[in-house]
């Protein structure tokens, strides 16, 4: 019977520990910030896509990736939301949302005034393009993008400047170190049993 | 140097059905080719896989629209 | 009765963990030299953080569990599913300290969604991110496919003699050769030979995209590694929207068909037996199931007339559902396109064939095409009988490398399974609902995680709840394993409590 009441205490408490993670504050969405109103944000555009489909929208973000020229048109890749404001690689707090971003579809001509894509390494540009949005464009297998009628740099990107941490580095050593340790403990404990 | 070894296991004989652990890890340059053929197979069941969900598609679209 | 482990009994496993972390260890020397390639020093030191704590724990179980015991079943069940847990925790070291992850926990997530092929992520700033931790997201994923176990057995168990007992704990029933250890050898030869043809093919259409050689490369690779282990990682945000080229889907496409299929099948095949690729049992339960899948999602896409065209029917129905159904998660549109844009009919199509998943034996997840199988033959055996005299006797086969015959106990093991996969699905989509999401969205996510496939229609996210992300990590984990070494786990535990002990009365 001892068991029984423990049994039933444990999944008492269980529960109520269940009911209480339950309770917690309600999921709320992360909401990219909501820029100047004549522009739309690409989180507002992707979550209203039958909106927009067809319309002329301007979007203002940062240039990503890669710029992949395909003959007479390239595609780019614009973020925005928080992370193309100051990236994490920047020291940028965190905002709970991931990337948002949209192709692009641009004429190959324009994307030369494009200097810097954003990666690890760099801050890309960031650029006001205004075009067409596509729900589901016909022209691309229904890809969802943006056709470009012009582009704007509006700030030019950067190198993420990476300053290098001897903080880290001194506690690689130091379980390195560890770790040499207990290899030479090791060694010398087989040797002890294969000498016994 | 065991890492290095992963794959160059002794040649075993092979049993009554001509094959072995060591037959598999240990292809030859003519073997290969063998492999090269399974592999040309599994491609072509995907490629002819995908053509008949494409003729369902083309279907199903041709007779609700 | 249950017997109290002993103290020989615990460090048998400890050793046994203590060579499953040194794998990963040993797996994070990719990333490690591609950062020191791309010249990422910050990225560097991470790495040897994480490689020197490996390091550690493995000495510390060398040094302290040394036993002369051999691994029986029981404890290569424990080994198997107490070292994924371990794995998990030691992987997420370098994903931590990238600072990419605003808690651990969240780190912990994403590992175990590398390891166990899923594919959903809770990384913030992806866009971001260095080469070198993209590359261990990749390789992770890669390294899970084939089974980290399997990875351990490959470089770490040669002389054991319990290594099958290991092997068959990670949701492994099959064997390639005799031996487990040339098994695990086999397996890698096959992922190998494909990661070079794969990575070739990729190459070369990415460069023609437009991508520069040195980014082409690194990509081919990753595009290769998060399709070929059905895992649906991506470098960048957009996931497989971000390339907008019809090759690179068709090319991701053919290796997660093909990565998903069971590893014994690829080395029949290989080996000769060409005619087992139309025969299989498990080819045939894909290949009709994911034709009524297709149906469904067209007959959706048709009614609701966002896609109009065969292409988009195919780029973007036929790419998803057969991501899906593979559990590889690799998209095409965005998450809430899911709900908004396919409709009620397609999307749940969608969770149908994720739950299904993939083959057994390979590096998929879900109830597996075998098990489907086998449980439509069984039915199918019912109801002849029922419609046939009492004095006949009927009898079903799969095809499965050999004819199998149909009867009581192997139905009933596939069936058991299935339940146990529907079980983690309902709840999770349960958990979901309570907490206000949509139950389309709820139990999308819930299967996509128990399956380890890695779509999500928008509920999966940094800022979810604690308790979902616990439930999710713990639903990869379980459905990643197929229940059984979880069940030996959960035993132990209760044999520590209520056992009794060796040698008392």
């Amino acid at each position: 019977m001892k068991i029984n009441v423990r049994g039933r205490r444990i999944f008492a408490v269980i529960t109520v520990a269940a009911m209480c993670l339950l309770l917690q504050t309600p999921y709320c969405r992360g909401t990219a910030a909501a820029y100047d109103t004549n522009r739309i944000s690409i989180s507002e555009l992707i979550d209203e896509m039958d909106k927009y489909d067809g319309m002329s929208v301007t979007v203002k973000g940062e240039v990503i990736g890669d710029i992949m020229i395909r003959g007479e048109y390239a595609w780019i890749t614009v973020n925005d939301g928080p992370y193309s404001e100051k990236n994490l690689e920047s020291g940028a707090e965190f905002s709970g949302v991931s990337n948002i971003g949209i192709g692009i579809w641009i004429p190959s001509g324009d994307v030369y005034s494009i200097k810097s894509v954003g990666g690890y390494s760099r801050k890309g540009d960031t650029v006001e393009v205004e075009g067409v949005f596509h729900r589901a464009c016909s022209e691309h297998g229904g890809d969802t993008d943006i056709h470009a009628n012009s582009l704007k740099v509006v700030r030019e990107g950067y190198v993420i400047p990476h300053p290098f941490s001897y903080f880290k580095l001194l506690i690689a050593a130091l379980l390195a170190g560890i770790s040499g340790l207990l290899i030479y403990v090791l060694v010398k404990r087989k040797k002890k049993y294969t000498e016994e | 140097m065991k890492i290095l070894h992963v794959f160059k296991r002794s040649r075993k004989k092979t049993d009554g059905h001509g094959k072995s652990d060591g037959y598999f890890l240990e292809a030859r340059f003519g073997e290969w080719g063998y492999y090269l053929l399974g592999i040309v197979m599994e491609v072509s069941m995907v490629a002819a896989f995908s053509l008949a969900a494409l003729l369902v598609m083309i279907i199903v679209k041709a007779v609700v629209t | 009765m249950n017997l109290r482990p002993t103290l020989n009994d615990f460090r048998l496993i400890g050793w046994g963990i203590g060579r499953v972390v040194l794998s990963v260890g040993l797996i994070m020397a990719v990333p490690l030299a591609t950062a020191l390639i791309c010249g990422e020093w910050n990225v560097c030191t991470d790495f040897l953080i994480g490689i020197s704590a490996c390091l550690i724990f493995w000495l510390g179980t060398e040094i302290t569990c040394r036993v002369t015991l051999d691994l029986r079943v029981s404890h290569g069940l424990v080994v198997v599913s107490a070292g994924w847990l371990f794995a998990m925790v030691f992987g997420a070291i370098p994903h931590y300290l990238s600072g990419h992850f605003s808690s651990f926990l969240d780190a912990c997530f994403d590992v175990m969604s590398g390891f166990t092929t899923t594919g959903l992520f809770l990384l913030q700033d992806l866009d971001h991110v260095s080469n070198g931790l993209n590359m261990w997201r990749h390789v992770l994923t890669y390294a899970g496919g084939q089974g980290i176990i399997v990875v351990a057995l490959t470089f770490l168990f040669v002389r054991t003699s319990g290594a099958l007992s290991i092997y068959l704990g990670e949701g492994k029933e099959e064997k390639l050769l005799p031996n487990v250890v040339n098994t695990a050898r086999a397996i890698w030869m096959i992922s190998l030979t494909y990661l070079v043809i794969g990575s070739v093919f990729l190459f070369v259409a990415l460069k023609t995209c437009g991508m520069t050689p040195g980014r082409s490369f690194l990509h081919s690779i990753w595009l290769f590694m998060g399709s070929w282990s059905t895992g649906g990682f991506a470098p960048q945000s957009l996931n497989l929207l971000y390339y907008h080229s019809f090759t690179i889907e068709l090319i991701t496409m053919a290796i997660f068909v093909i990565g998903s299929l069971n590893f014994a099948l690829h080395y029949s095949v290989w080996t000769g037996k060409h005619s087992e690729i139309w025969k299989n049992i498990e080819i045939r339960s894909f290949a009709v199931t994911a034709l009524v899948v297709t149906f469904f999602v067209s007959l959706g896409f048709s009614k609701l007339g966002v896609y109009t065209t065969i292409n988009e029917f195919f780029r973007k129905g036929f790419y998803i559902m057969i991501s899906g159904h593979t559990t590889t998660g690799n998209a095409t549109v965005y998450s809430s396109s899911l709900v908004n844009e396919f409709g009620v009919l397609a999307l749940w199509a969608i969770v149908f064939a994720m739950a299904i998943g993939a083959s057994a034996a390979s590096t998929g997840g879900g109830f597996k095409n075998l098990r489907v199988g086998i449980l439509i033959k069984s039915l199918w055996l019912d109801i002849r009988k029922m419609a046939s005299p009492d004095s006949a006797v009927l009898s079903e086969k799969v095809h499965h490398l050999n004819d199998l015959w149909i009867d009581d106990p192997l139905a009933r093991s596939a069936a058991l399974i299935i339940l146990c996969y529907i079980a983690i699905y309902f709840m999770g989509g349960l958990l979901g609902v309570a907490y206000g999401f949509s139950p389309s969205v709820a139990f999308f996510d819930s299967v996509s995680t128990g399956s380890n496939t890695g779509l999500s229609a928008g509920l999966v996210s940094p800022v979810m709840p604690v308790l979902l992300k616990v439930y999710y990590t713990l639903s990869m984990w379980v459905g990643r394993l197929e229940f059984i070494s979880i069940f030996a786990l959960i035993g132990m535990g209760a044999s520590i409590v209520r056992g009794r002990k060796v040698g008392g009365s």
